[in-house]
């Protein structure tokens, strides 16, 4: 992992205590990285002077405003996040939240940079970069998604910053994110955001349908009827939500994904009796439904964005039969994963894919693999990324990323816990492990015992290598398994720590912390440490500094290493 | 929608009470026939033991009076919805109602006559409907909702055929027992179907919207069994002791007890609907 240099808020304290503050006064602050971690548990010089900051940096327009919202969970409560400009260009990473009651500062969570020195004219144009990266991929440009010029943070060198064009491009296994220099050029830095289930290689035309998912299970399915037939579009929930069966057309799934083909109502999945059989498009469909339920009924959210974006996955994208014929990253992709592609699709706004799995007879590490979209935690993860994409964003490479993937878990099983509890005779109990009903035996991850598939249950342990975007399914499971603990309470193993968690019964609350944390106190490019300190503040301003739940919270970070 | 009823009859306090659903009228009919016959000749031999016979053969009855009939009846109804069934289940609190009875008696032999009454039976009541809706989302996860309906009409029209006994227990009175087999059409408002309207998303709460009410009837077969006080007083008043006409008006009093079952044939399983109770009613007599 990257180190840049910090400055803690306590440095900043220092900086700004030595002048003097009247209203014309300029408080000196450092350059470089500035990582804001300011919130009740802090020193109240500390969050007065971090919001002091953030009033600065926005009566200089290096601050903006980008997405200001209540809190439907505290009420009261106002939530702002602050996105940093340099000289009218966006700076890739540094954003603040801001967290206030009745106008005054409750927490200030975040990273700016100061003393950026950079000249924001480009001597290239955004079709130049889009024909560099077209180069690169060997792919369209998203129609959706023209380059756009941003201030990038050297990855390694401190107080050091680029020009460049940022542009993504789904090459078929990968939606790789390229950062071009905007005046030579040269790809200077590049990752996969391709947020998928594990690393690679391992009104009147509404209806109530009944379908048999993967797992032969019965469920009631809200679809839309047109001409005699029903086609899998839920018009009931307040965003529509839409599953297209690819009938394993990859060449077709691709160019959906790359937004090049649009997808029509006969690309929907159908049936002509609503008896449907096909657990793919079932499951795919009632999941998706299911999580926007979950997410509406635990946090008032409504759908991923907030404002009920629809929801669209594909289902069937390969052939079973196809899997001894093609490369190994399809194999990997289409039929050993599921994924969500958040600039994906004919609009744009995110598609979930749902892999194709395996034939019977074949096993891969001893484990079979049924129809992705068969497992609701699946789903619900996917679906997950969706919701931080259009939160905190966080950055799909290290510790951002792994937390990425650890909310995307958490929202997983949070949702099969909801929907078991209202899905009588289903699949199964719930868990916290991930994707049981369609990899078996076992599943893919455990928040409970994360060794047991071979991941870190403490920092310690973590993956420090480059692959897998720098484990981010791997280290995930570190505050995953904080979740898990703060819940069911427990001792961790290696540190040999006790938590005392808030109990099943009062699941919800870690829910709601985790989520709120997640999704209003974080910013894109979070650590493990700024993970802790949001959800603790959470948690806070959820049940009060004496609460069991901030207490599990605290112990559980404590407890697997992370301080 | 088109609902299966299952019947379950209440005592007045409430509680279920499932009845099996049969078909009473050949068999009240002979019970009424049979209890004609043992009647007669018992009342005529008591009468052959003690009372005198009245000396008019005809007398014309007129009343109005109270039927008790106050409990509970109660069916439910299922109906598709959402891929599941649809419940509702209706409790009827019936009420003692308003009569008006008239008929005729003729003495045939000594102390034994015959008669034909007519009776008309009816009361407005209300029912509480509990209703249940399957969510669209999730199976055995239904919505309830409760409602209150008013203004339910039940009547009932009875024929009864009386052998009555008649006694001139004093010159102005005469006391009669009688019993025979009754005709009882029962009509009964039922509520047959339920409307709900949908709040919206998240589908977890139901607006109860209204109910079809249909009149089912069923013509049943009984017995009936009372006792008559005829007063002919008036013309011994000493105000009214010339107006001879008044030799033939009397006032008088009828306790009538009526046994009879009906079974309401809907959409769905029979409803047995029990018809019995005490009548008491009071009007004019005339005698010739
Ligand atoms: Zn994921």
């Amino acid at each position: 992992m990257h180190e840049l240099s910090r400055f803690t808020i306590g440095t900043l304290l220092l900086a700004l205590v030595t002048v003097p503050t009247s209203a014309t006064a300029q408080p000196p602050v450092p350059n470089g990285v500035l990582r804001l971690s300011a919130g009740s548990g802090s020193a109240l010089t500390a969050l007065r002077d971090a919001d002091a900051l953030v009033n600065q940096l926005t009566r200089d327009e290096s601050l903006r405003l980008v997405r200001q919202e209540g809190d439907p969970l505290v009420p009261g409560r106002e939530h702002e996040r602050l996105q940093q400009f340099h000289d009218g260009v966006l700076v890739f990473g540094a954003e603040v939240t801001r967290q206030t009651s009745q106008g005054l500062p409750v927490s200030v969570f975040g990273t700016v940079h100061r003393g950026i020195d950079v000249d924001t004219t480009p001597t290239l144009s955004a079709d130049d970069a889009a024909r560099i990266v077209e180069g690169l991929s060997g792919r369209t440009i998203f129609p959706t998604a023209a380059p756009k010029l941003v201030v990038l943070p050297d990855r390694d060198a401190e107080s050091v910053y680029r020009l460049v064009y940022e542009a993504r491009a789904f090459s078929g296994a990968q939606l790789m994110v390229y950062f071009v220099d905007a005046a030579s050029g040269a790809l200077v830095w590049s990752y996969n955001d391709l947020k998928t289930q594990q690393p690679a290689l391992p009104c009147s035309r509404c209806v109530i349908g009944e379908g048999l998912g993967v797992k032969s299970d019965r469920k009631k399915m809200s679809v839309t009827t047109v001409g005699g037939a029903f086609l899998a579009q839920d018009q009931l929930r307040p965003a529509q939500i839409f599953t297209f069966d690819m009938r394993g057309d990859l060449d077709h799934t691709e160019l959906v994904l790359s937004g090049i083909a649009q997808l029509f109502d006969a690309d929907l999945s159908t049936d002509t009796d609503n008896r449907w059989l096909d657990g793919a498009s079932v499951d795919a469909h009632v999941g998706m439904g299911w999580t926007y339920d979950y997410l509406y009924k635990r946090f008032g959210r409504q759908s991923l964005n907030d404002q009920n974006v629809r929801l669209l996955s594909l289902v069937h994208p390969v052939n079973r039969a196809d899997v001894f014929s093609v490369p190994d990253e399809v194999i990997g992709l289409y039929f050993l994963n599921a994924f969500y592609c958040g600039l994906c699709g004919p609009d744009g706004v995110g598609v979930a894919v749902f892999g194709e799995g395996l034939p019977p007879n074949v096993l891969v590490g001893g484990q079979q693999f049924d129809f992705f979209a068969g497992a609701l935690d699946i789903v619900a993860h996917e679906l997950a990324h969706g919701v931080t994409d259009f939160t905190s964003a966080l950055l799909y490479m290290d510790e951002s990323g792994a937390l990425n993937e650890a909310f995307s878990d958490v929202i997983g099983v949070g949702a099969e816990f909801y929907a078991e509890s209202l899905f009588r005779g289903g699949a199964g109990v719930p868990d916290y492990t991930l994707g049981e009903d369609v990899i078996e035996p076992g599943g893919i991850r455990s928040l409970a015992n994360p060794l047991q598939f071979g991941d870190p249950d403490h920092y310690s342990l973590r993956f420090l290598g480059e692959a897998d975007n720098g484990g981010v399914h791997t280290n995930s499971l570190i505050p995953g398994h904080a979740f898990f603990l703060a819940i069911e309470g427990g001792t961790n193993r290696v540190s040999g720590l006790r938590v005392a968690g808030v109990g099943a019964a009062n699941r919800g609350q870690i829910e709601q912390v985790f989520y709120r944390a997640f999704t209003v106190l974080m910013t894109s490019n979070a650590d493990f440490a700024a993970a802790r300190t949001a959800t603790i503040q959470s948690a806070l301003d959820l049940y009060g500094a004496n609460s069991p739940a901030a207490r599990a919270v605290t112990q559980a970070w404590t407890a697997v290493g992370v301080n | 929608m088109s609902p299966i009823r299952t019947a379950a009859s209440t005592d007045a306090a409430g509680q279920a009470r499932p009845r099996p659903a049969r078909s009473p009228h050949p068999r009240s009919l002979l019970f009424a026939v049979a209890g004609l016959l043992v009647t007669a000749p018992a009342l005529a031999q008591l009468g052959q033991l003690a009372q005198p016979a009245p000396t008019d053969r005809i007398v014309v009855r007129l009343d109005s009076g109270l039927r008790s009939a106050s409990h509970t009846i109660a069916d439910t109804g299922v109906f598709p919805a959402n891929l599941e069934q649809g419940r509702f289940r209706t409790d009827y609190d019936l009420k003692d109602g308003r009569v008006v009875d008239g008929g005729a008696s003729f003495l045939l032999w000594r102390n034994l006559a015959i008669g034909l009454d007519v009776s008309n039976y009816r009361s407005i009541h209300d029912a509480q409907i509990h209703s249940e809706l399957p969510h669209p989302f999730f199976f055995d996860a239904p919505r309830a909702s409760t409602a209150q309906v008013a203004g339910l009409e039940r009547r009932d029209l009875g024929i009864h055929i009386r052998a009555l006994w008649m006694s001139q227990v004093a010159g102005w009175l005469v006391v009669s027992v009688s019993a025979g087999p009754s005709v009882i059409t029962a009509r009964q408002d039922l509520v047959s179907a339920v409307q709900h309207t949908e709040v919206g998303f998240p589908f977890d709460e139901i607006v109860f919207a209204g109910q079809t009410v249909s009149a089912e009837s069923e013509t049943t077969a009984g017995l009936n069994a009372g006792i008559d006080i005829d007063s002919f007083f008036l013309h011994r008043l000493p105000f009214l002791r010339n107006v001879e006409v008044l030799r033939h008006v009397g006032l008088g009093l009828l306790v009538r007890y009526v046994r009879a079952t009906a079974v309401l044939q809907s959409a769905g399983e029979p409803i047995e609907l029990d018809l019995g109770g005490v009548q008491i009613t009071s009007g004019v007599r005339f005698r010739f």
